[in-house]
């Protein structure tokens, strides 16, 4: 970064610049001690912060590698996020992006870290609206219209069942994972997913297919008799129902 | 309540709304923290300001810095301010970003003519574009940095080149006039009053003999309220008046106590004068 010509910025970029390192560069015309609480209450929003985003990771590391990882972010990383409960996706895929030690010792890291913050993202997200829908139809039948507020992500170890101290090297796989805000109480949940209720829900969404007509396909594609899709999708469809995840019918 | 607002915060929001012992006459929010979300949050949010009128104290401008604006942003605000219907957007005389990276906290700007340029240059940027008038905090400050000139030159220096308007924080000036040694009352008498437009109130903390730091964590002290109705004797006109409590949130019906406190002081001043006017 060049230095800025005018003096008032050059002595603001020391000031900003010591904040996010914690190294002192002389700054002209200061009280002696005073500039240290700038420095304090800014890292006091930073860590904070990340440790309400993601409690779960704040747990599982030592207090030093916390200190370590969040002073790395914020010292090297230029935030961008004008809303501060945005900042925590960047140190997420900050962590995500740069080779570093605790990557190794906790193989699961990131993938704590996504899962983290996709709760906090579909907590907060813009409303979507849904399609138009009626109530009266056929689960295997008729066009079903989803709750929109869903997402399915892929997940590299099983941070969604099992406690991250609990977490083997082993357990690397490939795990889906839906995750949606319910409709009245904007809480959010989650559900693991097998690939083939994966397939059902993607195709649902973008072909807007009936599932029995889902259950004809994925018999070709996967070599599953019909019959048992159609039941397994039935009882599944079923539960989709009761948790609001399909709302209802395509009108 | 006519004059008297609350800051909106998360952690009141559900006994704000269940118990209803917190009248304000209107509510204020940072709009970085309720822009472009939705959910929970944004059903409270409507909740809250269907009955109430909002203004905004903005977090992420930092018009004190050589950055150029954040139009993404400006866009996004502008719609929200016609969305809510907003009265007020209040932003602060001070830098949160530098380089283009954020700092989520208020730093100081040097009480400087390049900065006074750079502010104006900016202000008038914004006001044009949101088609509504800037109005600026004077904010707390623990140092100043590579000062050539006295604070109130430099605030009276980017109202006149800006033509913002002030948004005085009069627990800031006191706050200030302890941790820089001078009196709140004669700064006050050099500002130009008639471009105050909104006035803070707020609670802050003393942490050393020689420093207080402006924590919004306490309820207000006697000597702000003195200060207080000093300024509000001294403004030309009625304006908003707004208590700030960001932390150690107390029962609400004791936040209600410092507003009717606050309300008391604006209705026995200007309701006066506009009776006798
Ligand atoms: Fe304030």
């Amino acid at each position: 970064m060049p230095q800025p010509t005018l003096k008032a910025f050059a002595e603001e970029k020391k000031l900003a610049d010591y904040c996010r390192t914690g190294t002192y560069t002389r700054i002209q015309g200061i009280v002696p001690g005073r500039v240290q609480y700038y420095k304090s209450l800014v890292w006091n929003v930073i860590d904070d912060s990340l440790a309400t985003a993601f409690p779960l990771t704040k747990q599982l590391l030592t207090q030093k590698e916390w200190d370590d990882c969040v002073r790395l972010f914020f010292s090297t990383h230029y935030c961008n996020a004008y809303q501060v409960w945005k900042m925590p996706y960047e140190f997420y895929t900050f962590l995500a992006r740069e080779p570093h030690v605790l990557k190794e010792k906790y193989p699961f890291l990131i993938s704590l870290l996504q899962f983290e913050w996709k709760e906090i993202e579909m907590f907060m997200m813009e409303d979507r609206p849904a399609l138009e829908y009626t109530n009266q139809g056929h689960l295997l039948i008729d066009a079903l219209v989803l709750n929109p507020e869903l997402e399915i992500i892929r997940l590299d170890y099983p941070v969604h069942i099992k406690q991250p101290s609990d977490i083997l090297e082993n357990d690397k796989a490939e795990y889906y994972v839906l995750i949606f805000r319910k409709p009245d109480t904007s809480d959010i949940e989650f559900v693991e997913l097998s690939p083939i209720f994966v397939w059902l829900i993607e195709n649902i969404i973008h072909n807007q297919h009936s599932a029995y007509r889902l259950a004809q396909e994925a018999a070709n594609l996967f070599g599953y008799s019909q019959e048992d899709l159609i039941h397994h999708f039935t009882i599944f469809l079923s539960q989709m129902q009761k948790q609001k995840l399909i709302l209802g019918f395509k009108k | 309540m006519e004059y008297t607002g609350i800051g909106f915060r998360k952690d009141f929001a559900t006994s704000f709304l269940e118990e209803k012992n917190l009248q304000p006459a209107f509510i204020e929010v940072a709009p970085e923290n309720w822009m472009g979300i939705g959910g929970y949050w944004k059903k409270i949010f409507k909740q809250v300001t269907e009955v109430l009128p909002l203004t905004l104290h903005g977090l992420s401008l930092s018009i004190g810095s050589d950055d150029e604006l954040d139009w993404d942003f400006l866009k996004t605000l502008k719609s929200f301010i016609k969305e809510y219907n907003v009265q007020v957007y209040s932003e602060h005389i001070s830098f949160s970003k530098c380089n283009n990276a954020h700092l989520y906290d208020l730093l100081p700007v040097p009480f400087r003519y390049e900065a006074v340029k750079r502010i104006a240059t900016k202000t008038r940027q914004v006001q044009d574009f949101l088609e509504m008038p800037l109005v600026l905090e004077i904010v707390s400050y623990y140092t100043p940095i590579a000062a050539e000139m006295e604070e109130h030159e430099f605030i009276n220096a980017i109202v006149e080149n800006s033509g913002c308007e002030l948004l005085l924080d009069v627990n800031n000036i006191y706050v200030n006039s302890f941790n820089h040694h001078y009196n709140p009352y004669a700064f006050i008498e050099k500002l130009q009053l008639d471009k105050v437009n909104y006035i803070h109130m707020a609670g802050h903390e003393k942490v050393a003999d020689d420093l207080i730091i402006d924590t919004h964590g306490q309820p207000i002290i006697d000597p702000v309220y003195n200060l207080f109705e000093h300024t509000v004797q001294k403004l030309s006109k009625p304006v908003k008046v707004l208590l700030e409590r960001d932390f150690n949130i107390p029962e609400l019906n004791e936040l209600q106590t410092e507003l009717t406190r606050l309300e008391n002081i604006c209705t026995k001043h200007w309701n006066y004068a506009t009776t006798h006017a």
